[in-house]
């Protein structure tokens, strides 16, 4: 992404969080730009998008994104566009090529022949595109004005997948339908009859967005073994990764989905495309029967824990409950295949992530530096960091984390405005656990009933000593009351 | 009133003091001396241990005893607004008095308890407090507590 693209986004980011008017200054500021760029990049904005304005603007208050225009305007960039390409678009369409039929060299002269570019150019994109290559320990070889990528498959794949954007936002579900896609339509029908039985033989379900990596998989072998006829590749198994791999219960599905990748090619595979597919498996998120009754492998248990130790220190919060430990550990444990495996699993929402649970986000980044470190695992990416703030972030957001404070709420009658309270109690403080109402004329026996209240909530004077913290409140809760229960709530996790 | 006998509904009522307001509330059930002693007593002492003010403008006495014959909720609506209720409640422009009987039964006291709950909505009470007639008033408390 450009600069000025990346600019964009920022600026469009920072509104959506925002949602209210952003004055000028604190756009120039955000952005660390001048005034006249932040004018000249909503007036781009602007301009580029079709349905009038994205971003409005009101003397006096600033500017403010259109939200509902915004989330079709996120769902457009997605879109393909025909026609005229721009240098990336040119450079990814000629790698697609390459890569798809690697190790044959093509024609230089027949990559560029569509794009009307000269020798200077052809030059300048080699050089951007081995840059790329290089991160997947490809190279691209030029001979007599030929190019070619060498390396070995399992690289080959990933780059495919990773360089051609559109298997980053496709939708199962949309596939069948969507024309602007250009897929092949009966790969397309004959994959997601193979992911159905999947499905079906393990008796499981595979959400997204794991369904999409596996169908992206499966799509790219088809494409490459038709450019590419069967031949070795380059790639080393070791033997007891094949032998651990063939005692495992995802084998014969791996299996069987490859052989009827061979019938319907109509021609032999390796292998090794088994374990491709396997590895593809063994790394996907499983709801279902297996996903429930498998146990948690001691490293599973390990990293999960130390996810939300670490968690709990770094954001200074109490994070302790069982649905967290489930959900996560159900996360870890296939995340903890795909690095293993090197597979990767775009997150589409990672920008959105960031900004919303910007916190949250940057201490599991932290916490996943250390989780490498300590159980000797390759780098744990942001797309894997974004899916791990969610489990986070929703534990976090729905009080799961808060031990609730068992409460008493009191009043003369035990039905006037306790009643009200307590509602407006309930409503406004998740971490309160209102145990029973009661009436003033019971404080004392109310204790030896409730010996486990920790807090007592009142709309009355109290006259006696009461032994459990006790706070006066009005009925009408007001921002004051709600100030002093933060407090009290404060007190009380912090007494314990 | 027909549909839900449980509410009484006064609509421009005029009270200067809160002491006039409590005398009304202690009528309701006739006017026997030793009674509507009691009750106001019972809503003075609630008053002393802490306000009643539930919203701005809008207070809720409440008395839970044995004289009361049947439980009600009690609205006044007020012509003019009691400027000053106690420390804490001035321009006081609604009155939900609430009258419990003893040992009332659980239905009853379910009722109560979920329009007590309905306040705890800033809308609602809004609503209550800006309703201009009787009929429409009505249907406001009704409707939540049919649900």
């Amino acid at each position: 992404m450009s600069s000025k693209r990346k600019r964009e986004q920022e600026l469009l980011m920072y509104l959506s969080k925002k949602q209210d008017f952003v004055t000028s200054e604190e756009l120039m500021e955000v952005l660390d730009v001048s005034q006249k760029t932040v004018y000249r990049l909503i007036n781009k904005i602007n301009n580029e998008y079709v349905d009038g304005p994205l971003i409005l603007s009101e003397r006096g208050r600033g500017y403010k994104l259109d939200y509902e225009k915004f989330i079709n305007y996120q769902k457009g960039l997605n879109q393909y566009k025909d026609g005229q390409y721009t240098p990336h678009e040119r450079r990814i369409r000629i790698m697609e090529e390459l890569l798809l039929s690697s190790p044959k060299p093509i024609s230089v002269y027949q990559l560029f022949s569509h794009f009307h570019v000269g020798e200077s150019v052809i030059f300048n994109d080699e050089q951007i595109m081995s840059e790329v290559l290089k991160k997947y320990n490809l190279v691209l070889e030029r001979k007599n004005r030929t190019l070619a990528i060498l390396g070995e498959e399992a690289n080959i794949r990933k780059a495919i997948k990773d360089i051609n954007e559109i298997f980053n936002v496709i939708d199962i579900d949309d596939l069948k339908r969507n024309k602007e896609l250009n897929f092949n339509r009966y790969d397309v029908f004959f994959i997601l009859d193979q992911l159905k039985k999947i499905e079906e033989d393990l008796d499981i379900t595979i959400p997204y967005p794991y369904n999409v990596n596996i169908f992206s998989h499966l799509y790219i072998l088809l494409s490459r073994t038709r450019k590419v006829p069967t031949r070795l590749y380059p790639d080393k198994i070791s033997e007891q990764v094949l032998e651990n791999m063939k005692n495992d219960i995802l084998y014969p599905v791996a299996k069987e989905v490859i052989q009827n990748i061979e019938k319907y090619l109509n021609s032999p595979l390796p292998e090794i495309e088994i374990y491709f597919l396997y590895q593809y498996l063994v790394s996907s998120r499983m709801q279902g029967s297996i996903a429930k009754t498998s146990t948690f492998s001691a490293d599973v248990v390990n990293v999960t824990k130390t996810y939300i130790e670490g968690m709990s220190s770094c954001l200074g919060i109490e994070l302790d409950s069982q649905s967290l430990f489930v959900e996560l550990a159900n996360h870890i444990k296939p995340m903890l295949n795909r690095l293993q495996h090197n597979i990767r699993v775009k997150n589409s929402l990672l920008s959105q992530i960031k900004v919303t649970y910007e916190n949250v986000f940057n201490a599991v980044k932290k916490v996943s530096e250390m989780v490498s470190e300590r159980f000797n695992l390759p780098e744990i990416n942001d797309d894997e960091n974004g899916f791990i703030t969610l489990y986070f972030a929703k534990a976090i957001e729905t009080g799961q984390h808060l031990r609730p404070i068992k409460t008493l709420i009191m009043c003369t009658t035990g039905i006037g405005t306790s009643e009200l309270l307590q509602a407006k109690v309930s409503k406004k403080f998740p971490e309160i656990e209102i145990v029973d109402v009661i009436s003033t004329s019971n404080t004392q026996k109310s204790k030896d009933k409730y010996p486990e209240a920790e807090l007592i909530l009142s709309t009355v004077h109290m006259k006696e000593d009461v032994p459990i913290p006790y706070l006066l409140v009005s009925a009408m809760f007001t921002n004051d009351d709600q100030d002093r229960l933060r407090k009290k709530i404060e007190e009380i996790y912090h007494g314990n | 009133m027909e549909t839900n006998s449980l509410f009484q509904v006064y609509f421009n009522s005029v009270f200067k003091t809160k002491e006039e307001v409590f005398s009304f509330l202690s009528e309701i059930e006739g006017n026997d001396f030793y009674k509507k002693r009691e009750i106001i007593n019972l809503l003075k002492e609630r008053e002393k241990v802490g306000s009643t003010l539930i919203a701005e403008h809008v207070v809720m006495p409440h008395v839970q005893s044995s004289l009361i014959n049947k439980s009600q909720i009690v609205f006044i609506h007020l012509k003019k607004p009691i400027k000053d209720w106690d420390y804490h409640s001035k321009n006081v422009r609604l009155v939900i008095g609430i009258l419990l009987k003893e040992n009332e039964n659980v239905q009853i006291k379910k009722s109560i308890a979920s329009f007590i709950r309905a306040l705890a909505s800033e809308d609602f009470v809004s609503r209550l407090l800006n309703s201009r007639e009787k009929e429409d008033f009505t249907k406001k408390i009704l409707k939540p507590l049919e649900e």
